[in-house]
């Protein structure tokens, strides 16, 4: 059976991927009368009096929304609310399965970035966090920006995020084999969407000096006209030289490739063109911009894609799920890039440094250390940078995050 | 009692922090290796997302739509505790998402609305509804409930259903059936007092009408409903048209004379005995007012009730949402009804009268115990028939076959 029909054979005979449990019994009169009425009212009094133990009595505390507006769904598209759905329920069982969070899918039928933002916070009372998914550009930046400012649980748009994450642990890694430093290399970023802003601002914050990225204009300078706000903050950030030009001219003598554009732009004269021991990852899904094989013929050092069917897959469900249990965890206010960075260090560590190689440089997506290790990382980040509600120190939340990310249970 | 109402309390209290609440989501398919991943998540679920777009009627087979509930309150009216705000009215939600697991099969998720302004609840359910197959609003004060309901129901295409308002409705009139079948009474014939002109109330007494029960009579605090009490919501005036057609005026004690059968959705101990011993030969009471009823069901029947219901799970006859709304949603959710109609609120109520067999029919038996395992499945085959009878079904399938099927999917809970 193809991809396909299998792909809708499991969908249909499940009707969809969610469900609800319930975790506590309700056999007889006695259960009921403590999980609902008359017992009910006790800890809703209880959070009358005072908000915050709706992180005790509620499930308030491993609750994630997981928001989409369906206007950017994989590489499909703007195809809507309803259409998105298979995606969020989807990331929906990738939070339990990964992270042992409850996480639930709301697909909103609005366009507009106003009231889909009105529309989440009028519902984030019962959540204790936001993840936004396949929301297009440049609304995404908005809305994140905008929810993380008027909401008091921890927003994140993982499109962005997640790849930029795990990007800089892949890179990180890869850099400790071709003996190079971040201040010292060249990168070029090809596709300045959600992904792409984000890789390049947490490169940036990292240390990375020299990095120019490209739309499909080619590269993006000061002064290019018609860049749209998210550009125009990249133009500023990258290319100090103002360098002007396609994917081929920029290409030159650059140490990194990173692409999160579309199949088959980056040719193999191209890598040729690079500096020595070049590092790419070409992340366009399904199709790489270049395929691995053509990329080491013509001279990579190490590559990554997207793909699970070569090595170093970049793959956001490294990412996402540590992060909110950690987040959730020492109930933290923001995701913010300490934490973001803490989340991809922890990932580059868990490739220990006789193991690296350059068909290892990040670890696997079913690694079962990954999920426990970002979120005892992130932990501590969000208390190191003051975001946190509670403390609790990294070894508790490691076996913490053990305990509730174990799988197949 | 007060060392009992401390070990609730204090038992209630460990049950939800021990828990951390008492939902939690639960994946349909283990994902434990890659061939599975590339299934659930990109790039094979790009497969069931395009065949949506293409017909959004797909979503019913290919997501979780197709039995999942959005349970809607702002929190403004929550069981006796009145306007507590949508986070400590989270538990009572998530409580009512466990029933609707256990009594239903039916997957709920609490969705607590920040807001008490009727457009904006609208509006923010109408951009949920893709994940929905139906929704349940709970705990919203009236009247806002009434419009908000109405509009919903005119603007969703999935059945909308407001539980405190006809939950209560269609298992009243169940026990009514049986009471007064026990009683040999003539429906028609009857004076029903439904004391407490709230939503459950208004409700109550728009059912009994359409199903041409009796003469009704509404009482509220400020007495019963006539089109010329002054001071009285749009729906009270409304109500006050089409009931009380002896154009009786004045109190509680006045409604009561004569009376076949009270009702009361109000307040505790309004009833006294007096007024009891005032009504017809062999009264019916259903005081429901939580948790101290409007009479006792000894008082009660010491002054000559024949038959007494309230909401309590230690009296005989308890009158219990959860016998109503989870086999109603399993029913219109399995043949994708549209709405929750009056057809499917009666057929609710006759079926799980019909539970109570003739020759079981007893005074403190008129209605089916709570726990009763035919309760949902059978709620729910009448309920689907109905939908398909009146034309909001879109599937069909026979009562024996849907009886089976909510049987099936309401025992995985036990």
């Amino acid at each position: 059976m193809e991809l396909k029909d299998k792909a809708l054979k499991l969908h249909k005979d499940n009707r969809g991927k969610l469900m609800m449990q319930t975790k506590v019994r309700v056999n007889d009169e006695d259960d009921l009368s403590l999980a609902y009425s008359p017992g009910v009212a006790e800890p809703c009094l209880e959070i009358a009096d005072d908000e915050d133990k709706v992180y005790d009595y509620t499930n308030k505390s491993n609750s994630v929304a997981v928001i989409s507006n369906g206007s950017a769904v994989l590489g499909l598209g703007n195809i809507g609310a309803k259409a998105s759905m298979p995606v969020m329920e989807g990331k929906a069982v990738l939070f339990k399965e990964f992270g042992g969070v409850d996480a639930f899918p709301i697909c909103l039928d609005e366009d507009d970035s106003d009231l889909l933002i009105a529309t989440v916070k009028m519902m984030a009372s019962g959540f204790g966090g936001v993840n936004l998914e396949d929301i297009k550009g440049p609304e995404c930046f908005y809305i994140e920006q905008r929810l993380k400012e008027e909401l008091d649980i921890p927003v994140f748009h993982d499109d962005q995020h997640g790849t930029a994450i795990i990007t800089l642990a892949g890179l990180v890694n890869s850099l400790q084999i071709v003996d190079k430093k971040l201040a010292d290399i060249k990168v070029v970023v090809n596709g300045a969407g959600a992904a792409g802003v984000s890789i390049t601002k947490l490169l940036v914050a990292e240390g990375v000096k020299d990095i120019i990225v490209l739309d499909s204009k080619g590269a993006i300078y000061e002064g290019r006209e018609r860049l749209n706000p998210q550009k125009e903050e990249l133009a500023k950030l990258t290319n100090q030289e103002g360098e002007q030009g396609e994917l081929g001219d920029i290409i030159k003598g650059a140490d990194v490739f990173i692409g999160v554009s579309v199949a088959g732009v980056l040719s193999k004269e191209m890598v040729e063109d690079m500096a020595e021991e070049p590092i790419l990852f070409p992340m366009a899904n399904p199709d790489p911009e270049i395929w691995p094989e053509d990329a080491l013929a013509a001279g990579a050092k190490i590559v990554g894609t997207g793909r699970s069917d070569y090595p170093n897959q970049v793959n956001n469900v490294m990412a996402f799920p540590g992060i909110f249990r950690g987040a959730l965890d020492v109930r933290a206010s923001d995701i913010n890039e300490e934490m973001k960075v803490a989340a991809a260090y922890a990932l580059a560590d868990l490739v220990e440094e006789e193991e690296l190689a350059t068909d290892y440089v990040i670890p696997k997506p079913f690694d079962e250390r990954v999920g426990p290790y970002v979120a005892a990382a992130v932990a501590q980040a969000a208390i190191e940078s003051g975001v946190a509600k509670i403390e609790i120190d990294y070894e508790t939340e490691l076996e913490n995050a053990k305990r509730l990310m174990a799988r197949g249970d | 009692m007060a060392l009992k109402e401390k070990t609730l309390k204090e038992k209630a209290l460990r049950t939800h922090s021990e828990n951390k609440g008492k939902i939690e989501i639960g994946s349909k398919v283990q994902i434990d290796n890659g061939d599975i991943l590339s299934l659930v998540y990109s790039p094979g679920v790009a497969e069931p997302c395009q065949e949506i777009a293409a017909d959004i009627h797909k979503a019913y087979d290919y997501t979780a739509k197709s039995n999942l509930v959005a349970v809607v309150s702002d929190g403004s009216a929550v069981l006796g505790l009145g306007d507590i705000g949508p986070e400590a009215s989270l538990p009572v939600m998530e409580g009512k998402s466990i029933l609707f697991k256990k009594f239903g099969g039916v997957d709920a998720f609490p969705i607590c609305v920040n807001t008490q302004d009727v457009d904006e609840i609208v509006e923010t359910i109408k951009r949920i509804e893709p994940v929905f197959g139906g929704v349940n609003l709970e705990d919203i004060s009236a009247p806002r409930c009434m419009e908000i309901e109405s509009r919903l129901k005119e603007e969703l295409q999935i059945p909308v259903f407001h539980d405190d308002q006809h939950g209560t409705a269609i298992v009243v009139l169940a026990g009514l059936i049986n009471a007064l079948k026990y009683l040999e009474k003539d429906p028609q014939e009857t004076r029903i007092v439904v004391n407490g002109a709230g939503s459950a109330g208004i409700a109550i007494a728009k059912l009994l009408l359409n199903v041409g029960f009796g003469e009704v009579i509404m009482g509220d605090i400020f007495g019963i409903l006539h089109p010329e009490v002054e001071g009285m919501n749009q729906a009270q005036t409304e109500m006050a048209q089409i009931t009380n057609p002896r154009k009786l005026k004045g109190d509680l004690a006045i409604a009561m004379k004569d009376a076949d059968v009270f009702i009361g959705v109000s307040a505790p101990k309004i009833v006294s005995k007096e007024m009891v011993r005032s009504m017809n030969n062999d009264p019916i009471i259903f005081a429901m007012s939580n948790p101290d009823p409007e009479i006792w069901p000894e008082d009660a029947l010491a002054a000559g009730a024949k038959i007494v219901g309230t909401g309590r799970s230690d009296y005989p006859n308890q009158i219990n949402n959860v016998m109503a709304f989870p086999g109603i949603f399993r029913g219109a959710l399995d043949v994708r009804a549209s709405n929750i109609n009056k057809e499917m609120k009666v057929a609710a109520a006759y079926a799980l009268a019909d539970l109570v067999k003739e020759e079981e029919l007893a005074a403190d038996y008129v209605i089916p115990e709570p726990f009763d395992k035919r309760v949902g499945p059978y709620v729910a085959a009448a309920v689907a028939q109905a939908a398909i009878e009146s034309g909001v079904a879109r599937i069909e399938i026979d009562y024996e076959e849907e009886l089976e099927n909510a049987k099936k999917i309401i025992n995985k809970e036990e």
